[in-house]
């Protein structure tokens, strides 16, 4: 009654609805640990029991191990490859600098399995040997612990590689001048103050290894190395204990976490340090002779063994398919239902991530803040741990809606959800929803908020003001979260073989089910066309890099 | 009528902080132009976005063309959202839409009229502020000044009740800002706008504006005409922030204000006896050289046209004086002070 208008309506006072879009997408992300968490409720004693006497605690032991392997070595290899282009000059170097990123484009499975098709006991490299040393001489073997650590190495060596990089630019030349003026040569100079420095970056990238290390399903499983995340699997479907499996399935996610909370303790207060970037870049030191030589070397052998090798097998036992006449006339099929499923998780996955970011925006109130938080978790989760996850209450829900069926119908109408690909998709919208997040989010805090206002006091609504003026500008970016998520979906192995709808195959499930028989050739075109794909986000990533480091 | 009206409004950003804007009462008439003056963080662009809506009040109530616009103190705060409100903004980094031409941006606030009634609004704007052949353009082809009338123009369009301008000159550089100045109040005169603008620059307030706001830590301190509030401030910051002035001490007796340099005429009345201080301005104050002057130079600033000369007096205080630069006096300099004493402003010594 105080107002004179009929069209005026109250806008404060009562919850907008993108504050209650953005909370309940963040209590989507939760569903899954929640589920994961309420499995201890009926603890599953025999199976317990069982895994205790025979496995638990080799399990344990050999994720341990393996995650503390890929950590270690894709610190030294990451941050000494970083270094070397950094700080050096020498021949291919330029080619190094970028090349060294490719094996992120390549699923670990991938080369995992063309790695063991190449130096497995009937593979080429030991052929070989055998003929001419004699059938004593053998190579290590690969299935082994160390094996799979060191195979992990090349792959998961580039995000520490590439956020090193950054750190050891950003520090410039300052840093190291400062440092040598005061009595240290430049080696010394390096371990003294740049390494320190760098530590936020470097215990990110390792960290972001490590993660991956602990989520790994198909190299392990490939490799025949039992972990926690490949126990996950086999007790589901083995011996379809959903409830074991869960369990299992939490005492990963505690080490997730763990690792979690180990990166926040160790990355320490030091987050901000470099942000203040003034002055010249590190100088490149000409290397001459035997150094330059070792440098090309090392750069070259890292390449050669994590991307040259793996892919140049690939690409011959694809020719062998394609003399052959035998691809698999379903390819085109697994190539359609990829695309498809990849496709609907990315559309899914920018409309939450958008959604988020735009009620942030819009008001940015504590409980808004903590649910763009909480829903950017779920990239620490494995992806094993998601799917049993979302298996429980997809579950549930599929049973209420059954019964709400049956009484309406009169029939029964079989698993809706869990048949469906609802499933799978609740799983990719809680793994991969922090990249649609964070990417649009960057992209939407580049808008000055005064485009908004001058939008608003023209006339125009909030939904409005998001399609007219928003969306446009944020074109670019919202094409890259589309790629990074659609890539990531296509790579995505456990979630997918776990919750995929009956008789539904994809690429990455053709090459998980063709290794697991080793029938290696047979795997390659599925494998190469993934790869293929996984180049899409590395061109954008050295796009935008290039872009902010040319001035 | 007024067209705007602020009763008792009261912004708080922190619990604990003063507020930005404490119990402000504004009214402004139909086809003023008010300016806001005062230093950063007086609150001034808190109050342009309270009237626009995107800032609720804590307290106090928002009017507009009669119709109350929001109001805090209820259980539920009641408020108009900004896009219901028809009020234009322009804005101090014009915050032109960049992946739309210079129609598009004026076209956007257009939206429910027909293409063609349209067309011709766009035209009619664009020709009004000197575009008319740049419509086709992108912001970013255009300069610093062509981007503000480009605002000017988007913000007019959808003919607004009220405009509200935000340092709207501060991104321009110092020929620019003059000339871009005749052209907004132009403008504005000629559409018979009523207008808010925001500046913590006297001089552009002084210029534009029918009356001017002057504003410390939220609080109004002076509402009034530019003469009013140059020549006869209602408190010492406002003599302070408005052109330079020094301050005298002085004492109330029957015969008037008694200084240092002279006797004044106590037109404020006050009491005898009184301790006060009498603000001078440095136009107000001149000098003739002699070598029994009761002051001496001590420091010439020469500004171009004028000079300002800071003159000791025999008690220490100091008085500045501006001069045409046509006379020159060098430092050291006795001198007789001579103060015609047309605006005697004092203020109660502290």
């Amino acid at each position: 009654m105080l107002i004179a208008s009929a069209t005026s309506k109250p806008i404060v006072g009562r919850l907008s609805p993108w504050t209650l879009a953005a909370c309940g997408i963040a209590a989507l992300v939760g569903v899954p640990l929640l589920a994961v968490l309420a499995s201890w409720r009926e603890p599953a004693v025999d199976v317990w029991a069982h895994l205790w006497r025979t496995q638990l605690a080799e399990l344990t032991m050999n994720t341990l191990l393996l995650v503390a392997g890929v950590g270690a070595g894709t610190l030294t290899l990451g941050a000494g490859l970083a270094w070397l282009v950094v700080a050096y000059r020498f021949p291919g170097r330029a080619l190094f600098e970028w090349a060294l990123i490719l094996p992120l484009a390549v699923p670990a499975y991938v080369i995992g399995f063309a790695f063991l098709g190449l130096f497995d006991f009937a593979g080429p490299v030991q052929s070989a040997l055998r003929q001419w040393f004699g059938d004593a001489a053998r190579l290590p073997e690969l299935r082994s612990g160390p094996g799979v650590a060191v195979m992990m190495t090349l792959v998961f060596y580039p995000y520490v590689y590439l956020l090193a990089r950054t750190a050891f630019r950003e520090q410039g030349l300052a840093t190291l001048e400062t440092a040598r003026s005061l009595g240290r040569s430049r080696p010394r100079a390096f371990f003294a103050v740049v390494l320190p420095m760098a530590r936020p970056s470097l215990v990110a990238g390792a960290s972001l290894a490590m993660m991956e290390a602990l989520a790994d399903f198909g190299t392990v499983s490939i490799f025949g190395y039992r972990t926690l995340t490949e126990a996950v699997y086999r007790v589901w479907n083995g011996m379809f204990d959903r409830m074991a499996a869960t369990q299992l399935a939490s005492l990963l996610l505690a080490f997730a976490l763990a690792l979690l909370l180990l990166e926040r303790a160790l990355r320490g207060r030091r987050r901000f340090t470099q942000s203040q970037r003034r002055g010249p870049g590190v100088d490149p030191v000409s290397l001459r002779g035997w150094p330059a030589a070792a440098a090309t070397v090392v750069c070259g052998l890292v390449l050669v063994l994590a991307f040259v090798l793996p892919i140049g097998q690939l690409l011959l036992w694809a020719a062998d398919v394609i003399r052959s006449w035998s691809l698999s006339p379903d390819f085109v099929a697994w190539l359609g239902a990829t695309f498809l499923l990849a496709g609907a998780a990315a559309v899914m996955i920018c409309v939450l991530g958008l959604t988020v970011a735009y009620a942030r925006r819009l008001h940015p109130s504590p409980s808004v803040r903590f649910a763009a938080q909480w829903s950017s978790m779920g990239y620490a989760l494995p992806g094993a741990v998601i799917a049993v996850g979302v298996l429980a209450p997809i579950a549930w829900l599929d049973g209420i809606l059954g019964v709400v069926a049956e009484w309406a119908l009169g029939r029964r109408l079989g698993l809706l959800l869990t048949g469906s690909a609802c499933a799978v998709l609740l799983a990719y919208a809680v793994r991969f929803l922090t990249i649609g997040f964070q990417t649009l989010d960057a992209s939407l805090g580049r808008i000055p908020s005064s485009f908004d206002e001058a939008a608003r006091s023209l006339g125009v609504s909030v939904r409005g003001t998001l399609r007219r003026i928003h969306l446009p500008l944020m074109r670019g970016s919202v094409l890259t979260a589309f790629i990074l998520v659609w890539v990531e979906v296509m790579k995505e192995l456990p979630a997918t073989l776990l919750l995929r709808p009956l008789g539904m195959k994809t690429l990455a499930i053709e090459v998980w089910e063709r290794t697991s028989e080793s029938m290696w050739a047979d795997a390659a075109i599925p494998a190469l066309a993934i790869v293929a794909v996984g180049f899409f986000p590395l061109f954008l990533a050295s796009r935008l890099t290039s872009d902010a480091w040319r001035r | 009528m007024s067209l705007v009206v602020l009763s008792e409004v009261t912004k708080r950003f922190h619990p604990d902080r003063p507020p930005a804007v404490d119990r402000l009462s504004l009214a402004i008439a139909r086809g003023e132009i008010l300016a806001l003056l005062g230093p950063s963080g007086s609150g001034k662009t808190t109050i342009l976005r309270l009237i626009a809506g995107f800032e609720s009040p804590d307290d106090g109530r928002i009017m507009l063309g009669g119709r109350l616009v929001v109001e805090a103190g209820h259980e539920r705060m009641i408020a108009v959202p900004p896009e219901q409100r028809q009020v234009g903004i322009v804005f101090q980094d014009y915050a032109l839409f960049p992946h739309l031409t210079v129609e598009a941006n004026v076209a956007f606030g257009l939206h429910a009229l027909t293409r063609a009634v349209r067309g011709e609004r766009i035209r009619e704007i664009l020709h009004l502020v000197g575009l008319a052949d740049l419509g086709r353009r992108y912001p970013h082809e255009l300069s610093g000044g062509q981007q503000q009338r480009v605002a000017l123009a988007r913000a007019l369009a959808p003919a607004p009740a009220l405009l509200l301008l935000d340092e709207p000159f501060s991104n321009l550089d110092a020929d620019l800002r003059a000339q871009m100045r005749d052209e907004v109040e132009r403008v504005l005169r000629s559409t018979g706008t009523t207008a808010i603008f925001v500046t913590h620059d006297q001089e552009e307030a002084f210029t534009i504006a029918d009356r001017v706001g002057v504003l410390d830590r939220g609080r109004l301190e002076q509402l009034g005409a530019p003469e009013t509030i140059y020549h006869a401030p209602a408190t010492r910051f406002v003599a302070e922030f408005v052109g330079a002035a020094d301050f005298l001490p002085g004492i109330v007796t029957p015969e008037g204000i008694v200084t240092e340099i002279g006797t004044f005429a106590n037109v404020q009345a006050r009491a005898p006896g009184e301790r006060v201080r009498v603000m001078l301005r440095p136009d107000d104050v001149t000098f003739v050289a002699g070598h029994d002057g009761e002051a001496i130079i001590l420091r010439r600033d020469f500004r171009g046209s004028e000079t300002l000369y800071c003159l000791g007096l025999p008690s220490g205080d100091r008085v500045h004086s501006s001069q045409p630069s046509s006379a020159a006096f060098t430092v050291g300099t006795r001198v007789h002070l001579e103060v015609p004493a047309i605006h005697v402003v004092t203020f109660p010594a502290e």
